[in-house]
């Protein structure tokens, strides 16, 4: 899972994305809405995580942008404003979730999964295939009732492979939905964290590799 | 019914008509009763002859005396049923003319006085939510046009007052909600975590400590500039050549960091007033000047005593100012290029206490854009 974190203030953008990085989401930060629009053009995101008062083009114009995409990823607005007017505003703006500051970070993460869920079908906010099951909230995998404890990056690709039910995940769809734009695309963290996962569910195996092209879990 | 018998204005006003109209008429009336009754009066022996004459021969033979007193009756009987008449018709004509004069006064001072009414139904609409109302008398310019407009510019004096105490608001509690945010979700972030670490521990806290120092910082501005705001000073002997250096000295690093240029000429300019506000003043003019600069770029700073008045001018190089933007450097929060703050460092009061300062101590505070940079000048009563 994809998440755009657009954010002026360095210090709190940096402490988001790696908040969100711990529940297994692949995180991006741009500084202004110049850079958050640029972002958008080449990624596509799940969520976009947007600060409203933003240097150069607005958190406002940005939304307005974002909805009248083709791209439509869920938008959660962030606000330093206390009146409910605003609130009001960035809902008729297209913003499908509005949080104030300060905010408690795992309302945050409740909020930007939530979003992320309505992308897709409505349903439970567990996902499951056979016996594993993830509940990205608790950030817990589990197989037959054992907890595997997986680190972030396993968690996210879990939940890639376990939200394709039963679908092939290109190896490209892998890395653009668990990993930043930081990540190298030649190197073999994938199959590192692939390798990892594996390990970790046990037998018998249900990760399976599509030679040359990816993986899924039947 | 109480409404309706209050003493209003439009009511005194018809009232006042009617009685100037009784009296007028009342006068009028009168006089052409008594130059009536006047000339039925006069000529009594003219009379007499008048009747003899008609009469003729015939009448000679009578008593002259008997005949005289005929006529004086009859005289007498027709004068008084014409003045009686004259009477009826005269009061009655004044009761119809007074009652006309009241309907019609009653007619005119509503119209005269309909201004009016807007005026207080405005007046009594606005209030903190709506101020941008305005009565916008259309009409002649007359007495009542002239109090809508007064009005008027005084409704627009409140609303900017307003506008901008709630801008100042607005912007402070965001100031000051975002170093609150940025230590409320490393402490979470921290506090979630599934294998903290030593580091990510440090790293935090130095996130936090810099965030707790800029929302002290910030306080720090709100305060100062709310006692400069109210006027809360206390007086004695200042140079302000000492604060400049003292202003130098304490950024010293910031100038050695940016390879800045100092050039200063620092003449005494003795003026009296509270030291530590115009301590604050002076230090935010250089750090403005230091910080808002090119790398190897310029700072001058120069004090001087002119005309019997202290002065402090502080000039940078770097970007150059639109004009426009000049006025909005004083606004809180405000600063160059964007709209908001963003620094670390300032708080984004640095200009607005500078003025809200030289404004308490009756001085001034002139910016300039001459191209490159800024030149910021202050001049303070001399001591």
């Amino acid at each position: 899972m994809r998440v755009l974190v657009v954010e002026d203030e360095a210090d709190l953008a940096d402490a988001v994305a790696r908040g969100l990085r711990e529940w297994g989401m692949a995180v991006d930060v741009a500084p202004d809405g110049d850079a958050a629009l640029l972002s958008l053009g080449v990624h596509d995101y799940e969520v976009v995580v947007l600060d409203r008062d933003l240097p150069g083009i607005s958190g406002d114009e940005v939304c307005r942008r974002i909805v009248a995409g083709a791209q439509r990823p869920r938008i959660l607005m962030l606000t330093a404003a206390v009146r409910a007017d605003d609130v009001v505003d960035g809902f008729a703006l297209g913003a499908d979730d509005y949080l104030r500051k300060p905010f408690d970070f795992g309302e945050l993460v409740a909020r930007v999964t939530a979003l992320a869920r309505r992308q897709g079908r409505p349903g439970s906010p567990l996902l499951q295939r056979g016996d594993l099951t993830l509940d990205p909230l608790a950030r817990e995998a589990r197989r037959g009732g054992r907890d595997l404890r997986l680190t972030p990056k396993e968690l996210a690709v879990l939940r890639v492979l376990l939200e394709a039910q039963g679908a092939i995940v290109s190896q490209e769809e892998l890395l653009v939905r668990a990993w930043d734009e930081h990540a190298n695309p030649f190197s073999n963290a994938m199959r590192m964290v692939v390798m990892a996962l594996r390990r970790k569910v046990g037998e018998p195996p249900v990760i399976e590799t599509v030679r040359g092209f990816g993986y899924r879990i039947p | 019914m109480r409404r309706l018998l209050r003493p209003t204005l439009r009511l005194r006003l018809a009232a006042l008509y009617a009685v100037a109209f009784l009296i007028g008429g009342g006068l009028l009336l009168g006089f052409s009763y008594f130059v009536v009754r006047d000339s039925l009066l006069s000529d009594a022996a003219a009379t007499r002859q008048a009747v003899v004459h008609r009469l003729g021969t015939s009448g000679a033979d009578r008593d002259d005396r008997a005949r005289d007193q005929i006529i004086d009756q009859t005289r007498r009987e027709l004068r008084v049923a014409a003045l009686d008449r004259l009477q009826d018709a005269y009061v009655l004509a004044l009761a119809v003319a007074t009652f006309l004069s009241a309907t019609l006064g009653w007619l005119v001072a509503g119209r005269a006085l309909r201004p009016l009414s807007e005026i207080t139904a405005t007046a009594r609409r606005v209030s903190q939510e709506n101020l941008h109302e305005r009565i916008a008398l259309a009409g002649p310019d007359d007495e009542l046009k002239e109090l809508a407009d007064t009005f008027d510019t005084m409704l627009a004096r409140l609303d900017a007052a307003f506008e901008s105490q709630r801008s100042f608001i607005a912007s402070a509690s965001h100031e000051l909600r975002t170093p609150l945010t940025i230590i409320r979700t490393e402490v979470d972030v921290a506090l979630q975590s599934r294998d903290v670490t030593r580091e990510k521990l440090v790293a935090m806290a130095e996130v936090v400590r810099r965030a707790s120092v800029r929302s002290e910082r910030l306080i720090d501005a709100l305060l100062t500039l709310a006692r400069s705001d109210r006027g809360d000073l206390h007086r004695s002997p200042v140079d302000l050549a000492d604060l400049a250096r003292t202003a130098l000295a304490e950024i010293a690093d910031e100038v050695l960091a940016g390879e800045l240029r100092v050039e200063a000429d620092l003449a005494p300019a003795p003026t009296v007033g509270d030291g530590a506000l115009l301590e604050r003043l002076v230090a935010n003019l250089v750090q403005n000047a230091v910080r808002h600069n090119v790398h190897g770029g310029w700072v001058a700073v120069s004090t001087e005593a002119r005309d019997g008045r202290a002065a402090v001018v502080v000039a940078n190089g770097g970007p150059a100012i639109e004009p426009p933007e000049l006025g909005d450097l004083t606004t809180p929060f405000r600063r160059r290029g964007a709209q908001r703050t963003g620094s670390v460092r300032g708080s984004g009061l640095g200009l607005s206490i500078v003025d809200s300062v030289a404004h308490a101590h009756g001085g001034e505070l002139r910016l300039a854009a001459p191209g490159e940079g800024l030149v910021a000048t202050v001049e303070l009563p001399g001591a």
